[in-house]
């Protein structure tokens, strides 16, 4: 029944959504007096100059941004363990994690482009620039500071889901067993433990991958733009005041949605390709093993990757960081001038009622995703449970503009706009599917045998649950909260659509800021969307650290 | 929340003075006889909130607004309440699915500022209130439509009384006069200039409002008979229209920053590049742009204004009610407010946002006429003299033609 409940909160807007991208796509637009069904517009968007080339630059940056992600994720794992680097990581990853996505990018652009901190180090005692250099990088032609800062971003997150699947699957378990089969370390995690983690991680890696190819606010700012791609001329073509071009918008959201599906289809074959060569190579024997390779030759360069790209994201938090209290700084300075909080001029007054409000929604919504999620964790319904799944993941996969006008209308017809509960329905169909995204693996690999044992003392099944698995499951419920209060913060347009635009949260301050001409601004603007779900995340941290004293059975895999 | 429940309470206490008002009612109508039904309208405006609907990125406008918001609670008893749009389309698509999903009255936007595009595509759509409300303002008296034919006509398109005009925007280059001695004041110089600097010039990407304006400034400048832009595109001989642009641009994009391979997203992007001393030459439809971007810190003082000799091109924003307003009494009060001498004078100061007025001064009563060219000068701005020669918008079809063109030259890569 609840799943029931949470299938229409959930899927009733998803619906209004998809109405919303669908119809006009096939030139339904009663108001704009077009209606019957045409497939003119999918020809025209095709048409469109430049298409095929900004479908491509979305692939691209997506498969490889994701490709990058996912095996500096497995590599990392893969070395974690033998260089106690699990704790040291997770302290790196944390800030990296809880920052929306357009803050990492503002943070990347600060670093490299040709004004950014990393030309200032060298300029001019080495290069000779008194000026920055006109040179065509950040964003570049190829998209490559693009897919820097996806996969700063999403490594990250694939590290903490990483690093949960790690404690499921018991290596120390299996690590004689590959020694003993004659695998040296590396192969014999691709032989054997790999497949076991990448099954478990497949979900939130093909999520990963859909957000790459639909990503607007990062590719705004890190993307090339002659062409862009296609997700950010969609979003250009639905802020067009003409009408022709919000059909075109819709019918270039179809085409996005199929090339994500395309995506997904290629990664999955990919990986089954991957798993069919090993799985040759075990039958034929092969070790894969080679003698005389020092460890130190793959190991350093890969973690020197891994350590480039989480820096990267770092330096860029800091110095866009440093930009709100500054009020000189000018190339080729290494560091400002003139310190001061002039640019704070509203006072820090003006953002508390923006901080309330970004608190109350991102609490509330968390804590209702956190609900649902465990309900539809425990509750699974057999019929229908694929596609229904399926369905809630929507949200994130559709461009956010289009899916949303769908939604406005609905939310408009059932006269609930501009309310708190709109505004936390709106956040909790983009948070619900992270926090079932993150707590799902794991709660589904939870050890039936506590539970028949909670059962032969008689417990209830709330019991069961509140006595049981929630205090074993305590870090992974903190930890998808934080997510969840993350994503939450993170939301601007489902903010200003279902809360008719007088919702002032962090976020909505930080883009009007981030509009402003002066990199001060963009610097508040970005420390702003910082301040919350990083102490969210501190405290969620220092309260894991707490729980764990109390079990020993986290800390053994630790 | 605390906020929202004071404002409750404040109009709660407003609508009780309303009701002590309302039995002073025949004293108050033989007061106000004459104004009969602006009376009425400042009646029925005590204490209702205007959702005022407007673009919110530049810190100096939010808070001429705020200004006004402050001035209209004192005046009317009128709660204006500013919502901050990153781009006027959000608004115009909310209008919209109120539309579609049948909300005639109680809408969400009071007040919206608008112009061009978005204005007609408002209009088109039918989602604008059609009773002629803007000539009807008190403060229209000194608006002169012979004049000033762009008070009343938004883009080339007859605005009906369907939006009332606010301010006025003009190009204008900023230029760093550290770098630049005299400057390159017409389309010819420029790109001379271009060629002899290579890399110090660039201009937002079309779409963007500023960068299809550039084109649109430079194409009137390039074209033989400037009258064949005022008519729609498809009358004319477009392609051959446009082919000196393209030659401008084709001659002029390998001297641009970073080769033309990427352009400044927005106009605040191309401040920063300037006083990053990346570009030189920056552009904006704000004459004051330059003069608060100084005050701001975010230029230096050597940055100054020019505009091309020949004229520069000008247009009127707007603001209008959309056809389901919750108050469309009040925001008619709002909107005649924002056109008062008093409120147009206030705007016009450098010092507070530097919008010039769409008032006609010489109509105004003396004193008035007096602050208004006593206003305060700031050396990165033109005076009004410099800024007289305006060029008006060419019909809007050409803009659609521009940018998809444009589009399919410069940005479908390879």
């Amino acid at each position: 029944m609840a799943r029931y409940s949470i299938i229409i909160i959930c899927v009733l807007p998803v619906f209004a959504g998809l109405l919303g991208v669908f119809l006009p796509a096939f030139g339904w637009f009663p108001i704009y007096g077009k209606s019957h069904f045409t497939f003119e517009i999918l020809v025209q968007t095709f048409n469109q100059p430049g298409f095929l080339h900004s479908v491509w630059l979305s692939v691209s940056t997506a498969l490889l941004s994701t490709f990058l992600a996912y095996w500096l994720c497995i590599f990392t794992l893969i070395y974690s363990q033998k260089l106690k680097l699990h704790s040291t990581l997770k302290k790196i990853i944390a800030p990296l994690i809880a920052v929306p996505h357009i803050t990492v990018a503002m943070g990347i652009l600060f670093l490299i482009q040709p004004s950014g901190w990393v030309f200032r180090i060298f300029s001019p005692w080495l290069t000779g620039w008194q000026t920055p250099p006109d040179l065509n990088i950040a964003p570049d032609l190829y998209g490559v500071t693009l897919i820097i800062g996806l996969t700063a971003k999403e490594l990250p997150f694939l590290l903490l889901v990483g690093f949960t699947v790690l404690k499921q699957v018991n290596i120390s378990r299996y690590r004689q067993q590959i020694t003993s089969f004659g695998y040296g370390p590396i192969s014999g995690w691709f032989h054997i433990i790999h497949p076991m983690i990448a099954a478990r991680m497949r979900v939130c890696v093909l999520i990963v991958l859909c957000f790459s190819v639909s990503v607007v606010d990062m590719a705004l700012i890190l993307a090339p733009s002659t062409p862009a791609p296609l997700a950010v001329k969609i979003f250009n073509w639905y802020q067009s005041p003409d009408i022709n071009s919000q059909l075109i918008a819709a019918s270039a959201a179809v085409y996005l949605l199929l090339i994500a599906l395309c995506c997904c289809v290629f990664w999955i074959a990919c990986g089954a390709g991957f798993r069919t060569v090993f799985r040759f190579l075990s039958y034929r024997g092969a070790r894969l093993t080679v003698r005389g390779l020092p460890h130190k030759l793959i190991i350093l360069p890969v973690l020197a990757l891994i350590m480039f790209v989480l820096i990267m994201g770092i330096m860029g938090l800091l110095s866009a960081g440093i930009w709100g209290f500054v009020e000189v700084w000018r190339f080729p300075d290494i560091l400002p001038e003139k310190w001061g909080l002039v640019s704070w001029r509203n006072g820090f007054a003006a953002y508390i009622p923006p901080f309330i409000n970004t608190l109350i929604i991102g609490f509330i919504t968390s804590i209702l995703a956190l609900i649902s999620a465990i309900i539809w964790l425990e509750y699974p319904a057999k019929s229908l449970s694929k596609v229904t799944e399926a369905l809630v993941y929507i949200p994130l996969l559709l461009p956010q503009t289009g899916f949303l006008f769908g939604m406005q209308v609905l939310i408009i017809w059932l006269e609930v706009d501009g309310l708190y509960i709109t505004v936390i329905w709106a956040h909790y169909l983009f948070v619900f599917p992270y926090t079932l995204l993150t707590l799902g693996p794991i709660w589904r690999r939870f050890d039936v045998r506590y539970e028949l044992l909670g059962a032969s003392f008689g417990f209830s099944k709330f019991k069961r649950l509140w006595r049981i698995k929630m205090p074993l499951m305590a870090v992974p419920v903190i930890t998808s909260f934080a997510i969840g209060f993350a994503v939450s913060s993170a939301l601007y347009l489902p903010t200003i659509f279902a809360g008719n635009g007088t919702f002032l949260t962090l976020t909505t301050e930080a883009v009007t800021l981030a509009a402003n001409a002066s990199r001060q601004a963009a610097g508040i603007a970005a420390l702003l969307q910082m301040i919350l779900p990083l102490v969210i995340f501190i405290i969620a941290g220092i309260y894991i650290r707490f729980r764990l004293h109390n079990f020993s059975y986290f800390r053994i895999s630790h | 929340m605390f906020e929202t429940f004071y404002k409750i309470n404040k109009a709660f206490v407003l609508r009780i003075a309303f009701c002590g008002l309302f039995c002073l009612l025949p004293i108050y109508s033989a007061l106000a006889l004459h104004d009969d039904e602006f009376g009425s309208l400042k009646l029925n405006s005590i204490g209702r909130e205007v959702a005022f609907h407007a673009w919110g990125g530049s810190p100096a406008i939010n808070d001429y607004i705020q200004w006004v918001a402050s001035q209209v609670d004192t005046q009317y008893g009128i709660t204006l309440n500013h919502v901050k749009l990153t781009n006027t389309s959000h608004a115009v698509s909310r209008i919209l699915a109120e539309k579609i999903a049948g909300r005639a009255e109680n809408g969400s936007v009071d007040l919206l500022w608008v112009n061009g595009e978005n204005f007609t595509r408002m209009k088109e759509t039918g989602l604008l209130r059609e009773d002629g409300w803007a000539y009807n303002l008190p403060s229209f008296r000194y608006v002169n439509t012979q004049k000033m034919p762009d008070t009343i006509s938004d883009f080339g398109i007859p605005t009906l009384g369907l939006e009332s005009p606010w301010g006025r925007a003009q190009f204008v280059f900023g230029y760093d006069s550290n770098i630049i001695k005299s400057p390159p004041n017409s389309a010819v110089k420029l790109l001379n200039w271009i060629k002899t600097n290579s890399g110090k010039f660039s201009y937002p990407q079309p779409p963007d409002f500023i960068g299809t304006s550039f084109l649109k400034q430079l194409l009137l400048q390039l074209v033989e008979n400037r009258e064949v832009l005022y008519q729609p595109a498809s009358n004319t001989n477009a392609e051959e229209i446009l082919e000196p642009l393209w030659k401008w641009l084709d001659e002029a994009h390998p001297f641009f920053w970073r080769r033309a391979e990427t352009f400044p997203v927005n106009n605040a992007h191309m401040n920063r590049l300037l006083g990053d001393t990346e570009i030189s030459i920056a552009m904006s439809f704000n004459p004051a742009e330059f003069a608060s971007a100084i005050e701001q810190g975010i230029l230096s003082s050597d940055v100054k204004s020019f505009i091309f000799e020949e004229g520069s091109l000008g247009n009127v924003h707007f603001v209008t009610i959309p056809y389901n307003a919750s108050s469309p009494d009040a925001a008619k009060l709002v909107a005649d407010f924002l056109l008062s001498p008093e409120a147009q004078l206030h705007k016009a100061n450098i010092q507070i946002w530097g919008d010039p007025t769409v008032l006609d001064i010489e109509m105004l009563p003396a004193n008035v006429k007096k602050s208004f060219k006593s206003l305060p000068q700031h050396p990165a701005m033109l005076t009004m003299q410099e800024l007289q020669n305006v060029i008006p918008e060419p019909h809007p079809s050409w803009v659609k033609l521009i940018e998809e063109e444009w589009q399919k030259r410069y940005a479908a890569g390879s």
